[in-house]
Formats: structure tokens, sequence, C-alpha cells
């Protein structure tokens, strides 16, 4: 019984938050099909393992993390697959709204990148994006400050700063 | 990154648009994952149940087959299923590897005959031989690969079980960077023991392909005129895509109503993410072609 309420709760916080957790893995792929493959197979894995999860407060991070790790295996694969067989695909276009703002993420390293947006968009505490990251707290802290500051550089001194 | 510009981040960030069709593909991702879910619980409660009620008749057997020779003879003659069916999970394969996981039942049934029980021993151990191979490549792949991972599920559960038929359907989920579903199912005449196929269920040339093909058409073209989230191989204008004739081979099972149900691997008739998918076929569409052994 107490499963059974747990995985309805689950499937309502999917149904209420999948157009964040949509932005959140369009943060890592940056295109919207693989955005969306990301997430459904986010959904998929939620779901099958919805029993596992602790209290209701960590579902909400607990989904962070199934699709920040999705997207990274996705990420990880696409880089298998151009050095072995495939072609690069020919440039396809990043299609953030605001260009000049959000492609500044992409001077961050995954890590910092992650801290960032869980932060800031996603707006879990410090606490829950440790869990989700799997790194200690006083990490997290650091490398929020750092990326702050690669962050503010990135923005005054233009886009060609980024190494 | 001061007040400001976090906030204008936070906006442009709430601006990426988020896809109309995304709602349908979560929602059907839910779907099958509650199908996958309710796959195992149901698997598990019905051997519970049969286990006590073939125990009980077992037991019963027992006790006639020693009470006198006439009884013990007349036992002999009952049909191979007819009396105990009992699907008991034989051996389960387990494995977790650092970036592999298998969890594969085998079940065997229980005075099921020779020719269902062969056949669940070689599908199950092809499916196993097939995740061993891709397993040893994915861990002793290079560093690129690190997170690439690779995960079976293979679960059973009884879907039919009529005076005639009874029918095993196997659910498998096989991850590799995305997921795929399919299903077998076998279907077994309960008083030969023998293997159906879905021709078995029909007269001899009913052209029942045709009927079928034409009635899961039809069900395509309603249910996608009633929900548009849903999208099937029909009336597409991609050549060679469309659904336009039913393979002999499909997976099938009689419903609790005796209904035929067919079901089609995932990617088989519909885009991927509408999973596996079923139709249910009226019986009065069929009534003229059925085999009427198997029909109630």
């Amino acid at each position: 019984m107490k499963s059974a309420a747990l995985q309805q709760f689950v499937e309502d916080q999917i149904l209420e938050q999948y157009p964040s957790l949509y932005r959140l893995a369009f943060t890592y792929v940056k295109n919207p099909d693989d955005a969306m493959d990301v997430v459904q197979e986010s959904v998929y894995k939620a779901m099958r393992n919805a029993a596992q999860v602790q209290d209701r407060e960590a579902v909400r991070s607990w989904l962070c993390r199934i699709v920040v790790n999705t997207a990274l295996d996705l990420l990880r694969s696409r880089s298998r697959e151009v050095l072995t067989d495939t072609m690069p695909e020919a440039g396809r276009e990043d299609a953030y709204a605001d260009p000049d703002l959000l492609r500044a993420l992409d001077c961050l390293d995954g890590r910092e990148r992650t801290v960032v947006v869980l932060r800031y968009f996603q707006d879990l505490k410090l606490q829950e994006i440790a869990q989700v990251t799997g790194e200690n707290l006083n990490t997290v802290k650091t490398i929020l400050y750092r990326s702050l500051k690669k962050l503010r550089i990135s923005l005054t001194e233009g886009d060609e700063q980024c190494e | 990154m001061n007040e400001h510009t976090v906030k204008d981040f936070k906006a442009a960030y709430d601006a990426i648009p988020v896809p109309e069709e995304l709602e349908g593909r979560v929602r059907s991702s839910l779907d099958a994952a509650k199908r996958a879910n309710r796959a195992k619980t149901r698997a598990r409660r019905l051997w519970t149940r049969t286990g006590a009620g073939a125990a009980a008749a077992m037991a019963a057997v027992v006790l006639l087959a020693n009470s006198s020779p006439a009884v013990a003879q007349a036992m002999e003659r009952v049909p191979v299923l007819g009396a105990i069916t009992r699907v008991v999970t034989f051996r389960t394969f387990e494995e977790e590897g650092e970036r592999t996981q298998a969890h594969v039942e085998i079940p065997q049934v229980e005075g099921g005959g020779e020719a269902l029980n062969s056949a669940i021993a070689d599908y199950t151990s092809a499916i196993i031989e097939q995740y061993k191979a891709d397993a040893a490549r994915v861990e002793n792949s290079d560093v690129e690969a690190e997170s690439n991972r690779y995960s079976l599920d293979l679960s059973y559960q009884v879907v039919t079980d009529s005076d005639a038929v009874f029918a095993l359907r196997f659910d498998q989920a096989l991850v590799m960077a995305s997921g795929m579903e399919s299903v077998k199912i076998y279907s077994v005449d309960k008083t030969t023991g023998e293997l159906l196929t879905l021709a078995d269920l029909f007269q001899p040339g009913s052209g029942y392909l045709d009927v079928l093909t034409e009635n899961i058409q039809e069900q395509m073209r309603t249910q996608m005129a009633q929900d548009e989230r849903l999208s099937y191989w029909v009336d597409s204008d991609i050549e060679g895509l469309n659904f336009t004739r039913l393979d002999p081979d499909t997976a099938f099972y009689l419903n609790e109503n005796g209904d035929l149900v067919l079901v089609f691997n995932e990617g088989d008739v519909a885009p991927m993410y509408m999973g596996v998918v079923e139709f249910t076929i009226p019986y009065d569409v069929i009534s003229g072609l059925a085999n009427p052994a198997y029909f109630s």
C-alpha cells in the first residue's frame, strides 16, 4: 500500500516537473530531440525504481539525478560513436532561446555546470546537490564558488574568453 | 554572478521551449514503466496462488493413484495440462557487473510437456548467451565508454489459462543507452501439449491474416483519431513504413474474456516511444473463421 502511494506520488511529480526536467536535460545535450529522449528514458527509469525512494522530500532531487546521469550517459555514448565509426553530424545549431546567456554555461565543465544549473535553475539546496552529484557538501560549495567566478568573467569579457 | 544576472539566467533557462510532443512521450514512458512494474507483481501473485492450488491437486493425485489400480490407470489418460499446471521459477539468472546487470527468470511449467519446456529453455538460454556476450563487450570496453550501461530484465506471466489453451508471456526489457522492450509468448494446446501458432486458431484457408490486418488498421485509425498522443504506422506517406500485413508469427494470447490479443514489439507497427502495443480482436470479427476448439 505504501509503495503504491509512493509510486503515485512519483508519477505526479514527474507529470508536474517534466518541463523543468526537459530544460535540465537540454543544458547538457543542447538539442530538443536528444533532450526528449533523455527525459523519456529518465521517466521510465524513475517509475521502474519508484520503490527505492527514501522519502518524498527527496523525489525532486532524485529525479534530477536520474536526468543528469542519463544525459551524461548519452553524451558519453555519443563521443564514443564519433571516435569509432560515425561521421560527426553536420553542424547542428544550438537552440538556446537567449544564446549569450546560456552559452556562457559552456565555459563550465560538467561538474560545474551541474552545480550551477541545479542551484539556480532547479532551486535545489546545496545539500540536495551534494546528494545528486555524490560529492560532499564542501566540494559542492567550492565548485559553485569557482563556477560563479568563471561565469562572471565570461559574461563581462564575452564568449571568446572561454577556454 | 550578482542578483541581476542570476535572474536573467533563470529567465533564459525558463525560456527554453518545451516541445508539445514531450508530454505524450512522458505519459507513454510512464505507462510502459507501470506495465512493467505490474507484470512483475502479477507474475509473483499468480505463482503463489497457483502454487497452493497445485499443491492440493498434487496431494490428491498421490492419494488417488495409490488407492486403486483402476484409478491409477485412469490418471494416465488425464490430459497433459488439464489436471495440473504449475508454473515455477525453475532458475533465476542474476548477474551484476560494474556496468552491467541482468535479472532473468526462467520458468518451468510442470506437466507442460516437452515442446513447451524446451522452447522456454531455448529462448531463455539464447537471451542469456546474448547478454553474456554483450556484457563482456561493455565491461571490457575502453575508458570512453565508462558509463556505457547494459541491463536486461526478463520476467514472465501466465496470460491465458482456459480449458483449452495455456499461454506464458515473457517481457524483456533491455537498456543499452536507451531502453528496448520486447515480448515473446508461448501458447500451448492443453490437450496435446503442442505449441500453438496463430494459424492454429483459425480454420485452414480462412484468410484470417487479411481479416486481422484490416481490423488492426481500423483500430489504429480510430485510436489515433481519438487521442492525438497516439501514433501508429498506418496511412503514412513514408514508403515501406506502414503496417500492411500481419506477420503470422506475431505474438498472441487469449485474454480472460477469451478474446484474441495480438502483441507487437516496440517499433514494429508504431514509433518506438509507443512501446509494446496490443490490439484485442473482438470475437464477432473472427467468429466465421475461428477454430472452435480454442475459442469458448
